[in-house]
This record gives structure tokens, C-alpha cells and sequence, in this order.
């Protein structure tokens, strides 16, 4: 973990990192001024400009956050970065309390854009342009550069076609990608109202109308179906037809908590997509089955939940599915099965879910009080993954107002291992305890086994690992304001500069030759021995921050008088593969519990 | 064919300061119901935008067809709430 920049006075007109989101440029600006992409080199005469005009500027973007408390972009990376800005309220009841949803919004991962920074484009592809966008409490701030001469141009060898102000009261409007159409972009923002109760609550949203050469025009109104209460995520676009389908869980009380509804947005030459329900489970009271005791979600108490992402369903060619996040009325966690047809754009709810083994009030009770109406600054976030060709769904819970510190169901977080023939079939796997409350969440590898927790004075890292469930593996001393991942996985984060009073950012980069976990697994969990040795090996790897494998020397010992290496020692330093497991020889001398254990030599 | 009006609240953006206000107006509203399906504009300043169209409504997750317009403007009604524009 090293710190890469820290923070100068004069670098208060810019995000930390801007990384230009084209695949084909490899523009890389720190506080404004470009460095060589890999080798973070300065480079010469590299400033960005963001004067439209003939004069020079700087941007609208400022890491500081000395005078609100809003989602400031630091890091403008171009996979998931999570901010999490350092001021809360335990009293809820304050709009930055509201959780950035970057970590669940895409239920399609491949419909995964960033907020931030972001290239425009039709289905096509043939033509784009950029677009960036960030946030404080009065305003969002937006800068289109709608032409650049070639894909080899730099942002800062060109300016941007216009500056502005837009849709106050929105966390960072986000704009789907490949999706504009007949001169309109589109994209979905988080809301939050001037009054002083903040719920989920979501607009859609759009550029126009002469995209891409020109469309300062903005336009924003709340979604049929999906007004206040509803936590809105993307499912993906229709394979029918191309549009946008979004669903949403309600997140206030009563049999309401057990709805989920679906609209399709189809974009007909306006400025907004014309609504079209396509499904609602409605709002009656859940029937008993499965293993859970039916009743309303949490027993109809307040609380943003969300779906999880979206795999194949195993039973059915052609149809999606993915988990709701639900609890029964005794608090015991039984996820939904949504599944949808795609052929048909049919989505149905699976309410018949059965767990073997512990249920998850058996750690933690879910019931907790509700918040008022300020429901927006906690999160229950159920999420599916797959590891060693097993799959996985849990839940955690986010308490960014810190309200909840007390509270046991914040800490204690439930993991369910899922058959791999039928989703609705859950078996307990393990829990993750944690110390504190986590404030917001970031998925930190594409597969999701590797997890980072934003905490109130520190962060800290897990790794998956399939038989003891989520393991720490690293932690970070001082609290964190944002981290991201570049295009080439390097996992970058911000932190509160010793050299201004203020929230000004300095910037780290988590080395990715550090390995933050060794995996050592036996041939065998157990071995018969009747007298004689016994060959067998241990297979031995290790990971860095992105959950990849690298190469770098580990010490092995072997503890107790059952077991030896080959060559009969006890102790041994081994280097490990990125190509695989590395498999080291054992030899089973005698009857007995042997336990191996692993050190890294930095 | 039926018209309404709601009360909503509007965004307008000075084009110079970008400065942003916000105030509740009610809301021209127009209904058609032809073949069963329902489609709902809404007027912003000189523009119509058609906001939904609905083939048929949902009772406890499954598809039905509506009963007449104004079941379909009372639905729309109570989805939108009354906010946001």
C-alpha cells in the first residue's frame, strides 16, 4: 500500500484521477495532469483545460469537501469505484446520509458503467462522444466533449464542447452505455428530496436532442411505478427489442416490502422513455413455504433492500435469474428467486426458497428497528457469486449514517451455498462477523471473492475462500474516502491530506504484487493411516489485492508429528504460480492432527 | 380520450447561471384508451410526451386487462405520487 500523490495547494481544481474511460486512449490525469498509464510517469506540457472558450481552466471537480458533505468525484476510474464520504449523521435525517449505490446498481454486470466519466455511444458504437459529471450538495456538474479528432487524441491535446450545472438534488447521474438514440442519451440518477425524509427514491434521465454534436438540453422526471420508497436497479436491456428494463423493491412498510416491479423503458424520439409495467408481483402477504414462515419482508419493517446480480438459471436455457432480498416474518433470510424468460421478457417471483442447516436469525436477528422514514442511509445488499464452480448468495448490511453501531444484525453478515441444479435450494455456509458497522461496500475483482468494507476509521479487505467463507485479508489504517479500479485492475484510494485542513485528497494505490492471502489446501481433509507412509501433497497458492494469482516466495511449516514435506523436513519456502496451484509433497508418518501454516516474505 | 391535471413539482434551469429552481405547477394530462391499451401523456410547456403505455394492469402478479380509462388514470395516479418532474 503506497502513497503515490500526496495533495499541493495547487491541485484544488481537479479530481484526483481521471482515467479516460475510452478503450482506446490511454490518458491517465493525476490532479489534472497527465502520467504515463503504466509507468505513472509525468509527462510535459499535459494539463487539462476545461474552458469551452479560448481562455484556461480548470474543472468543476474538486476533491474537496470542506464545505458540504456530498459525493465529490476523487477518482474517475473506469471499473468500480465506490466513494464514501467521511461525514455522517447518526440522527439520519440529513441528505448525505445517503449510501452511493454503485456496488448494486447493475443487475447485468455487462451493463456496468461508472459514474463519473463515461464514453456516450449508439447501439452501434460508430459514434461517440464523453461525458463527465460530479456532484456536490447544490448541484451536479456535467462537460461533454462531443467530438475529438481521432481516438489517439488526449483530452488534454482538445476542450470540452460545454460546460454546466445540472439537475440539483441527484448523487451523480449515470448514463447507460451504447444506448443513445435519435439524439437523446439516457441514464438513470439517484434523487433525494428537499424535504427532510430520505428514502430510495430515482429519476430517469437524459441528454438531448441532437446527440452527439449537440445536446446541452437536460431532462429529468420521476418513473411511473417507481416513485418514492422504490430502489431502482438495472436488469439489462431486452434481447426483443433493445430497451432498458429497470425493477425495483419498495422499501417502506407493510406487504408492500414483498413487491417487485418491473417497467421496460422504450425509447420512442423523446426526451423520456415511455413506461411500460411489465411485471408487479403485487403486495399481498407471503404464503408459508419453502422453509420460511411466509409473512412480509422483515415482517413489513422499513428498510432499502436490494437484488442481487443476474446468472443463468441452471434449470432453464434462456432464462435469467437473480436473488431478492427478503426475510421472513421471524427474520430468517430466504432470498427470492426472480427469474426472467428472455425470450418473452417474462419475469416471475419464486417465493418457495428452503435452507439446510442454520437459518440466519440463528446469528443474527434482522428485525432490528426500523428508521423512521429515513431509510436511504442503511442498505441491505444481497449478492450471488461463484467460486471453484460453486455458487453463493448473502447479504450485508451497510450502515453509512452509523446509526446502528449497537446492533448486532450490522455486524454479523450470512452466507448460503446454492445448488448447483436448482437456485431456490440454499445450505448454510458461514457467517462474516465484523467489528464495526460497515458504512458502504466495493466489489474489488470481476468475480466478486474479493471485498472491501468501508469502515469509520479504517477499510478493510476480504477474500472468499470456500471453506471458511469470507477471511480478512488486509486492512487500511485510516479511513478511506473512495476506491476504484483502473482498466488494468490496479485498485487505487483516497485518503484525507495532512496538508490541508480540509478534505483534500491524497492519493494510494494497493501494490498488486502484495499478496493478501495464501490458500493451502490437502489433498485429502483426512487420511487412514495403518502403519505405513502415506504420500500426498498440499496444494498452495496466492493471491494479490484483485483476487489474482502471483508468484512470491511463501514459508510452509508443518505442525505435530503426523506429517513431514518429502524430503522430511518440517519447514520449507516455496514459490508460488500464476498459472495454477503449486503442488507440494507430503508424506503422512503417523497418526494425528497436523495444521500447516503459511508466512509471506515481503 | 380524457385530459387531467396533477400537481407536480418542476425543475426550470437558467440557461445562463445554470442556476436551478424548483416549484409546484399542476400538470396538463392526457389519456387514451383504445383496443384495451392505455397511454398517458404529459404536457411540459409547448411538449407532449407520452409517459406510459400500458397493454393491461397486474393483480397479484398476473396480467389482466383494465376494466376502463379511469381505472388506468387512478393506477397512474397512484404510481407517480405526485412528485418529480
Amino acid at each position: 500500500m503506497a502513497k503515490v500523490y500526496s495533495y499541493g495547494y495547487a491541485d484544488s481544481g481537479w479530481p484526483a484521477i481521471i482515467e479516460d474511460p475510452r478503450a482506446s486512449n490511454d490518458g491517465f490525469y493525476i490532479y489534472g495532469k497527465r502520467h504515463d498509464k503504466q509507468s505513472l510517469t509525468p509527462q510535459f506540457n499535459s494539463t487539462l483545460n476545461f474552458s469551452t472558450g479560448g481562455g484556461v481552466s480548470s474543472s468543476s471537480y474538486s476533491t474537496t469537501a470542506s464545505t458540504n458533505y456530498f459525493n465529490k468525484q476523487h477518482l474517475m476510474l473506469t471499473k468500480m469505484t465506490v466513494h464514501e464520504p467521511p461525514y455522517y449523521s447518526s440522527s439520519m435525517s440529513y441528505n448525505y446520509n445517503i449510501i452511493d449505490d454503485t456496488a448494486w446498481r447493475y443487475i447485468d454486470d455487462t451493463e456496468f458503467t461508472q459514474r463519473g466519466f463515461m464514453v456516450l455511444s449508439d447501439e452501434t458504437g460508430s459514434q461517440e462522444s464523453l461525458s463527465m459529471m460530479g456532484g456536490s450538495d447544490s448541484y451536479n456538474y456535467y462537460t461533454h466533449w462531443n467530438y475529438m479528432p481521432t481516438d489517439e487524441t488526449y483530452l488534454h491535446e482538445t476542450r470540452p464542447y460545454y460546460n454546466n450545472n445540472i439537475w440539483q438534488y441527484y448523487f451523480i447521474p449515470t448514463m447507460y452505455k451504447n444506448y443513445a438514440k435519435d439524439g437523446y442519451v439516457y441514464g438513470l440518477a439517484q434523487y433525494w428530496s428537499t424535504n427532510s425524509y430520505f428514502y430510495p427514491q430515482y429519476y430517469q434521465v437524459a441528454y438531448g436532442s441532437g446527440w452527439p454534436t449537440s445536446y446541452s438540453s437536460s431532462y429529468q422526471t420521476s418513473i411511473s411505478g417507481m416513485s418514492s420508497y422504490h430502489a431502482i436497479q438495472v436488469v439489462g436491456r431486452s434481447t426483443q427489442d433493445g430497451e432498458m428494463i429497470l425493477i425495483s423493491n419498495y422499501c417502506n412498510t407493510g406487504s408492500s416490502t414483498n413487491r417487485t416491479y418491473v417497467n421496460k423503458m422504450t425509447r420512442d424520439g423523446d426526451s423520456y422513455a415511455t413506461v411500460t409495467n411489465i411485471y408487479d408481483s403485487g403486495t399481498s402477504t407471503i404464503t408459508a413455504s419453502g422453509t420460511h414462515q411466509g409473512g412480509n419482508n422483515r415482517n413489513g419493517l422499513r428498510y432499502w433492500h436490494t437484488y442481487s446480480s443476474h446468472f443463468d438459471d441452471p434449470r432453464t436455457a434462456g432464462t435469467k435469474c437473480f436473488y431478492k432480498t427478503w426475510f421472513d416474518q421471524y427474520g430468517d433470510y430466504h432470498p427470492f428467486v426472480i427469474t426472467w424468460d428472455q425470450s418473452t421478457d417474462t419475469f416471475a417471483q419464486e417465493e418457495a426458497i428452503s435452507v439446510t442447516g442454520d437459518k440466519s436469525s440463528v446469528h443474527a436477528n434482522m428485525l432490528w428497528t426500523a428508521d423512521s422514514d429515513n431509510s436511504a442511509p442503511t442498505c441491505t445488499v444481497t449478492q450471488t457469486w461463484v467460486s471453484n464452480s460453486t455458487r453463493y448468495v448473502g447479504y450485508f448490511v451497510l450502515d453509512h449514517a452509523q446509526k446502528h453501531t449497537a446492533d448486532t444484525a450490522f455486524k454479523t453478515f450470512v452466507m448460503y451455498e446454492v445448488d448447483s441444479a436448482d437456485p431456490t435450494a440454499l445450505t448454510y455456509h458461514s457467517k462474516l462477523e465484523v467489528t464495526d458497522t460497515p458504512r458502504n461496500m466495493i466489489w474489488l475483482n470481476d468475480e466478486r471473492t474479493l471485498l472491501g468494507l468501508f469502515f469509520r476509521n479504517n477499510f478493510k479487505m476480504y477474500v472468499w475462500n470456500d471453506v471458511s467463507g469470507w477471511t480478512e485479508a488486509s486492512v487500511i489504517g485510516e479511513q478511506v474516502h473512495a476506491m476504484g479500479r483502473d482498466s488494468l485492475d490496479r485498485i487505487w484510494y483516497t485518503t484525507k491530506t495532512s496538508t490541508s485542513t480540509a478534505n483534500f485528497a491524497d492519493i494510494n494505490l494497493l501494490s498488486p504484487t502484495l499478496p493478501v492471502s495464501v490458500n493451502i489446501t490437502p489433498e485429502l481433509s483426512s487420511y487412514a493411516y495403518g502403519g505405513s507412509d502415506i504420500a500426498s501433497y498440499l496444494d498452495v497458492s496466492a493471491l494479490n489485492a484483485s483476487g489474482a494469482r502471483i508468484a512470491t516466495n511463501v514459508r510452509l511449516v508443518i505442525e505435530g508429528s503426523s506429517m513431514t514435506f518429502t524430503d522430511g523436513s518440517t519447514t520449507k519456502t516455496i514459490t508460488t504460480l500464476t498459472s495454477g496451484d503449486l503442488q507440494v509433497g507430503t508424506v503422512v508418518t503417523g497418526a494425528g492432527y497436523t495444521n500447516v501454516t503459511a508466512s509471506i516474505e515481503l | 380520450m380524457s385530459n387531467f391535471e396533477m400537481s407536480m413539482r418542476v425543475f426550470s434551469t437558467d440557461e445562463d447561471t445554470g442556476e436551478v429552481t424548483e416549484s409546484y405547477e399542476m400538470v396538463p394530462h392526457r389519456a387514451t384508451f383504445e383496443d384495451g391499451v392505455l397511454e398517458i401523456f404529459r404536457t411540459i410547456g409547448d411538449t407532449e410526451h407520452k409517459m406510459v403505455h400500458q397493454p393491461y394492469k397486474w393483480v397479484d402478479g398476473a396480467k389482466a386487462d383494465w376494466n376502463d380509462i379511469d381505472e388506468g388514470i387512478a393506477w397512474y395516479k397512484a404510481g407517480t405520487e405526485e412528485v418529480g418532474e
